[in-house]
């Protein structure tokens, strides 16, 4: 028997397949055609797992692109998945904050991996990894540059969340001959605070997970900790909560 | 390919009464926005089902009802928009 | 179809952009009403009335201004209609709930401000709207800031008269209030050349409570576990409720209401066993906004009621009938409508009692509160919201949203971990 999860998010495509005992995981850039990218991980995905077609009990779709997956059985939002896969990462978690490609989120969980409340963050791309693609660009550097970057000098003060405003912002701070350096901290904490914003308006509990594509950057990271005052976890598999609890869903749900 | 079946009218009053007829029959009917592709007006058409226009001709000879035709558009699954 | 265009361009509508419109609204329409399943078939009048909505209910404005009569526009639930009718008017509630007048309005006002009042001030200024086109008058109330001040750029085009609301509920308030009523009853006087006298109000009095329990009833049956209309469907006759004739209103919707009660007894129902039933909480939605709506009922849960001002705040109280002088009557007015909970209000405890009463009333699994982007005073009442409805263990999520499209994949996507997190 076995559960698959798709995750379709803006900028990565996740799988994850469960068979009760072992996670198999695959990740993909998401593409502009969906269905294909959606169809591909499944195919790899139960490849990986070593089963077979008539194994697999539930396919679940999550993320963005949930509802170009025809396939999938189930449809399920990433809120609900990214609870029950940062629960199964690390069963101490009770609040969870995801920043991926285009949304931020943060979820608070009991210990059974049940949301109890979630804040997201509405149209704009402040606090999103769109954020730093938008500012990377401007910068003329890719978006893995910037931590290194931004490692290297304190930050310039970069006082709009909004994309658009702040693009404009940086353009005069490099006219005004700014570093690259000090504008690439400037960024990460301007995308900090906004993710500290929206964090705030639920209960923080211990232990904090940090996911998403963006949960990959140590600085923001540590600098949402300073903010927060709390300690942020994250750990290489973060970015598939939500691949891995749609496959857990979808487990529980045949079992 | 599905199709959607209308009448059209000439005015409201004449749609009214059509579907007040088309009710003591007892066939179901919808009065809807006429659609755009069938007349640049706003203004009232009867939705039917197809099975029943035999039934909706007699209705029109018998009471004398001003229709301006009988129509069908292919149905298309439109995205909604909201403006 | 009638040629209406005449008419339209007796009232300096800008016919082209009008056609755009025109263009849209059936689709629309079409698409969010018309392919939902098992609906009543006392929906009819409604697709009727949305069908002819800048056609025949014009007209009907247009024959009563030839033989001298007057049409008044609203924006507000706290302005009596009760005083129009009385001075031989017809009162228009002016529906601003779509995006494509929001560029429009953008031409006088900041861009920060509530889509409402940008949409309505837009609508004026394009001259898209032949219900505002129709108006002799308008009469607005100084609620939010944004109204407030639209008031005076909107009166360069239209003549507009604003009743200056109170904000607090004490003792003198009420009086005020019933002061700027006998103010208003004056210049509808003037403005008609009829006089108000207090059989015409009493009447008029009368008219008004029979439409509220028309709504009473219609959001009754709402309570019904199998529910025999969709939120939708409600929704829709709340909205039209604002610029329909009362008279067949009233007889259309008690029709309707009979269909509904039968369905009751015999069980039919438009939803599936199961969904869930949401209540919601907020800023009005003035046609053609059922974007939220649409998306709570194509997820599989239920709009069961609306404490809005295009739901319970349009109809809850009735006006005492008992008085038959113009002082009492004009009281009786007065302390109906200040009992409205508005956010405009503070302290507005009433709102947060109103809501708890009616997510229990209506069975509500939990509330999804709404507000306009940039309506301050919905939006930051919020808190105090959220903390009482914690308290009472009522579930509640909030989405703040304008008229746009942009947003509705990350509303759907709110709004279906919502459904799943209290399933
Ligand atoms: S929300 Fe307040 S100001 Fe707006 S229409 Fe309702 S009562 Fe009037
Ligand atoms: S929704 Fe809010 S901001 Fe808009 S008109 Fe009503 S009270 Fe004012």
């Amino acid at each position: 028997m076995i559960s698959i999860g798709i995750d379709i998010g803006s900028v990565c495509a996740k799988a994850a397949a469960y068979d009760g005992e072992k996670m198999h995981l695959l990740m993909q850039p998401t593409g502009w055609n969906l269905k294909k990218t959606g169809e591909e991980l499944y195919k790899k995905i139960l490849d990986i797992s070593g089963g077979k077609e008539k194994d697999v009990v539930e396919i679940v779709g999550t993320g963005y692109g949930r509802v170009s997956i025809p396939f999938a059985s189930k449809k399920i939002t990433e809120i609900t998945c990214h609870a029950k896969g940062a629960m199964y990462l690390n069963p101490k978690t009770r609040t969870i904050i995801d920043v991926g490609g285009q949304d931020s989120k943060v979820i608070s969980i009991d210990d059974k991996g049940n949301v109890l409340e979630f804040i997201m963050n509405d149209k704009c791309a402040a606090g999103t990894g769109r954020f730093l693609q938008v500012m990377a660009h401007v910068l003329e550097v890719e978006v893995d540059e910037l931590e290194h970057l931004a490692a290297q000098s304190a930050p310039r003060d970069i006082n709009s969340m909004c994309a658009v405003f702040a693009e404009s912002e940086v353009i005069s701070l490099l006219a005004a001959g700014a570093t690259k350096e000090s504008i690439a901290s400037g960024i990460l904490h301007s995308i900090s605070n906004k993710i500290a914003h929206i964090a705030n308006r639920v209960k923080i509990r211990d232990s904090v997970f940090f996911t998403g594509g963006v949960s990959k950057n140590e600085q923001i990271r540590s600098i949402l900790e300073k903010k927060l005052k709390c300690t942020i976890y994250t750990q290489e598999e973060a970015q598939y909560a939500g691949a891995i609890g749609a496959a857990l869903l979808g487990y529980d749900m045949k079992s | 390919m599905e199709y959607d079946y209308y009448i059209l009218f000439n005015t409201h009053t004449d749609g009214l009464n059509m579907a007040k007829r088309l009710k003591e029959s007892n066939i179901k009917y919808t009065i809807t926005p006429t659609p755009r592709q069938l007349s640049k007006c706003c203004g009232i058409a009867i939705k039917y089902e197809h099975e029943d226009e035999k039934a909706i001709l007699d209705i029109i000879d018998k009471y004398d009802i001003k229709v301006l035709g009988l129509h069908s558009l292919e149905r298309k699954n439109v995205d909604i928009k909201f403006i | 179809m009638a040629d209406y265009r005449e008419l339209w361009q007796k009232l300096g509508m800008d016919l082209e952009k009008h056609d755009v419109l025109c263009e849209v609204l059936p689709q629309l329409y079409g698409g969010i009403y018309l392919n939902q399943e098992n609906r009543p078939e006392g929906m009819n009048y409604y697709n009727f009335v949305v069908a002819e909505v800048h056609g025949l209910r014009i007209k009907e404005l247009d024959d009563h201004k030839q033989q001298g009569g007057k049409v008044v526009g609203t924006f507000c639930v706290f302005v009596p209609d009760e005083l129009i009718l009385a001075a031989g008017a017809i009162g228009v509630g002016l529906c601003a709930g779509s995006q494509f007048w929001i560029e429009d309005g953008e031409k006088v006002l900041p861009r920060n401000i509530c889509p409402l009042v940008k949409a309505f001030t837009g609508a004026k200024l394009s001259g898209t709207c032949p219900y505002f086109q129709s108006c002799d008058m308008i009469i607005g109330e100084t609620t939010c800031d944004a109204k407030k001040k639209a008031w005076e750029i909107l009166d360069d085009y239209v003549d507009t008269y604003v009743m200056d609301l109170p904000q607090m509920k004490r003792e003198k308030d009420y009086k005020k209030w019933a002061e700027e009523i006998y103010d208003l009853k004056d210049k509808l006087e003037k403005l008609t050349g009829n006089v108000i006298t207090e059989e015409k109000l009493h009447d008029a009095i009368k008219l008004c409570n029979r439409k509220r329990m028309a709504l009473q009833r219609l959001y009754n049956a709402r309570k019904a576990l199998d529910l025999p209309i969709s939120g939708k469907d409600a929704l829709l006759i709340s909205q039209i409720a604002f610029y329909d004739n009362p008279e067949r209103f009233i007889e259309m919707t008690n029709a309707l209401c009979d269909e509904l009660e039968d369905r009751i007894k015999k069980g039919i129902a438009v939803n599936k066993k199961g969904s869930k039933r949401i209540l919601i909480s907020g800023t009005p939605m003035a046609v053609p906004n059922w974007k939220i709506h649409h998306i709570i009922e194509t997820s599989g849960a239920m709009v069961v009621a609306e404490e809005t001002c295009t739901g319970t705040r349009y109809f809850e109280n009735l006006v005492d009938e008992t008085p038959t002088t113009m002082d009492g009557m004009v009281k009786a007015l007065a302390d109906r409508y200040l009992k409205i909970n508005c956010a405009c209000f503070t302290p507005n405890k009433g709102r947060e009692e109103d809501i708890i009463r009616l997510a229990k009333e209506y069975k509500a699994d939990g509330v999804i509160y709404n507000s306009l982007q940039f309506c301050h005073t919905y939006n930051i009442e919020y808190a105090n919201v959220e903390k009482a409805l914690k308290e009472a263990g009522i579930p509640v999520l909030f989405i703040e949203s304008d008229y746009s499209n942009d947003d509705v994949g990350q509303i759907q996507t709110r709004v279906e971990a919502f459904l799943e997190m209290i399933g």
